[in-house]
């Protein structure tokens, strides 16, 4: 080709800092701007992306040793994975990694997925059920990376966490691939996490049981960002996502923790107009909204808005106007649900958005409160939300570390005893936030101070609140349950890391000697 | 001998289940089932022991369904389900 401008003239010019790269048809140049894309998305017109699963995932080019990555809005609903996965199967495709904001109990079945050799490696939020206890047992060849919401976004722009091919599940979507959770039969809300996905993932798959015509109306994940588009009879159920962590009950011991709650929150200065607060799902910080609610009625105080999985609690404060605006990476329940899709104040945003250390500011650091719940918390303030005191993996760290290092007061919440084990222990079975994020702990016994935050129990102490420590707590609990024995674990066998938002490591779960 | 089996607790949360019945072996066989034996193992069948040497048992069948007792709820329960054998 005569026309062709040469490489060798291009290399003369020196001033610009980036190499640049004679034109080619043969030998189009790929982006090397995101550290995960590697080749050219679909060059050229493509006027419909319709294809079926099977195609979708021969087409994205998926192999064995590869990462697939998912979304789990529908929490214990979820039934994507398990399509994809029997397809996968069907391929032969082996060796691969499944990197879901979270797995519940809808995934036990990846156990023999594991066992086969089909899935060999897992990156997750959280994890329970039979697959936590396999994954515990040691069985597990290979070891689980658990990372925070943010800490998960951050690991996916920055290229710890490469995803091939993206699998997210859509409630509708057009032929194009612009979708969204909020209209369909099988509406789950945000798509949070399945945003950071889609962005950075080298092929991004987008299965829905509900195709809308072009163009679809709410656009959560554009079509630019999306190779194929598979529509498939049924991609979860909706009714599932209020699984039974999230529950408002009258048990006397959560009143009792909703009660101490509140009065740390009413009776501390950040509690006036304009106050921002980021409320969990555990039964007792659900009961302290009730209270909190007449506070702020009382008071003639409003929030300016409402962080995080939103329930249908921070719905009836948006409708109420005791708050400005929701904003949200994940719906969890169908009034939230529905809320998001009709109210403009309820605002979807991404997993990074919301929690992403790294990037230039995540909604977190603008909470004034956090209420999370805990397994267990020890003497230094850490706090355990992953195993059980069993040591088996059993929970999910979520937004956790997140929240509680961007909220200006964070407040614990967990019943001082639980079954026949004390929550409040000297060191817990494993840490997930650390004890210098976290100010107070709540629990039916009283509220413990983080002693470093003289401010507050200053505030406490003006309003002659009283606080117990740690120790105190503890002393009580053991005198009735007794000292339990150590869990033995097998040091020679780590079973999960837990990274911590930034990255680094904060714990290692290791493999328990008697499942 | 009795041919039948006593029942004394629930498996409530907090609570735990005994069931008494002949021993097959003319032994004191002990059986519990616990979420929290990794951690209360010892503890269980030493109290659920020190019952039965208290009230000379020797031949029976105990066992035992714990969801989270308290030591002192565990006693109570071994006496109970013990006496109600006994009349």
């Amino acid at each position: 080709m005569s026309d062709k401008l040469k490489q060798t003239e291009l290399d003369k010019i020196k001033d610009i800092s980036y190499k640049l790269k004679a034109y080619n048809p043969q030998e189009l140049k790929t982006s090397g701007f995101s550290t995960n894309k590697t080749s050219l998305p679909n060059y050229g017109v493509n006027r419909s992306k319709i294809v079926s699963l099977e195609e979708a995932i021969k087409n994205s080019g998926l192999k064995s040793g590869m990462t697939i990555s998912f979304h789990h809005h529908f929490r214990s609903g979820d039934k994507t994975i398990k399509l994809v996965m029997e397809i996968i199967d069907k391929l032969k495709i082996k060796d691969i990694t499944i990197a879901s904001s979270s797995f519940t109990d809808a995934h036990n079945f990846l156990v023999d997925y594991i066992k086969r050799g089909v899935v060999t490696g897992l990156e997750t939020s959280g994890c329970r059920d039979e697959l936590g206890k396999f994954v515990s047992s040691g069985e597990f060849k290979n070891t689980m990376i658990i990372r925070s919401h943010g800490g998960r976004a951050r690991a996916i722009e920055s290229g710890d966490l490469k995803i091939d091919v993206a699998f997210i599940a859509a409630s509708s979507s057009d032929e194009m691939g612009n979708c969204n959770g909020v209209i369909g039969k099988s509406a789950c809300g945000s798509l949070g996490y399945g945003m950071v996905d889609a962005q950075y993932a080298l092929k991004t798959i987008i299965i829905t049981d509900h195709l809308v015509d072009y163009p679809n109306k709410v656009i959560s994940i554009s079509q630019s960002l999306v190779d194929y588009v598979v529509v498939v009879d049924e991609i979860g159920d909706p009714n599932k996502i209020v699984s039974k962590e999230i529950r408002l009950t009258s048990a006397p011991k959560e009143e009792i923790i909703a009660d101490f709650i509140s009065k740390v929150i009413v009776n501390t200065e950040l509690f006036k107009n304009g106050f921002s607060i980021q409320m969990g799902t555990g039964g007792a910080s659900l009961s302290a909204i009730k209270a909190l609610t007449d506070n702020m009625i009382a008071k003639n105080i409003k929030s300016s808005f409402c962080l995080g999985g939103i329930t249908g609690h921070q719905v009836k404060w948006l409708e109420d106007g005791l708050t400005t605006a929701l904003f949200d990476t994940q719906c969890f329940d169908t009034l939230a649900v529905n809320s998001i899709a009709n109210n403009k104040n309820h605002i979807e945003i991404s997993a990074s958005m919301y929690a992403n250390a790294h990037n230039k500011s995540p909604f977190v650091n603008k909470l004034d409160y956090v209420i999370l719940s805990a397994l267990e918390v020890d003497l230094d303030f850490n706090v355990n939300v992953i195993t059980g005191s069993d040591g088996v993996i059993r929970g999910a760290q979520g937004g956790h570390p997140d929240t509680a290092q961007g909220a200006k007061i964070t407040i614990v919440a967990l019943p001082l005893i639980r079954g026949r084990m004390s929550c409040v222990v000297d060191r817990v079975t494993s840490i997930v936030t650390p004890g210098s994020s976290v100010d107070v702990i709540v629990t039916d016994y009283g509220i413990a101070v983080n002693p470093k935050r003289k401010d507050i129990i200053e505030s406490l102490n003006n309003k002659n609140i009283k606080t117990v420590s740690l120790k105190e707590m503890m002393d009580f609990a053991y005198s009735i349950v007794g000292k339990p024995k150590k869990i033995e674990y097998d040091y020679s066998k780590p079973v999960a890391v837990v990274e911590y938002r930034d990255g680094t490591i904060i714990d290692i779960i290791y493999k328990v000697k008697e499942l | 001998m009795k041919d039948i089996s006593i029942t004394v607790g629930s498996v409530e949360s907090g609570d735990l289940m005994v069931v008494i019945s002949n021993s097959t072996n003319n032994k004191l066989e002990i059986d519990v089932k616990s979420k929290f034996l990794k951690q209360y193992k010892d503890e269980i069948y030493s109290i659920v022991n020190d019952v039965c040497k208290s009230k000379n048992v020797n031949n029976l069948k105990i066992e035992i369904n714990d969801q989270g007792a308290i030591p002192a709820v565990i006693r109570a329960r071994v006496i109970a389900a013990l006496e109600k054998w006994g009349s």
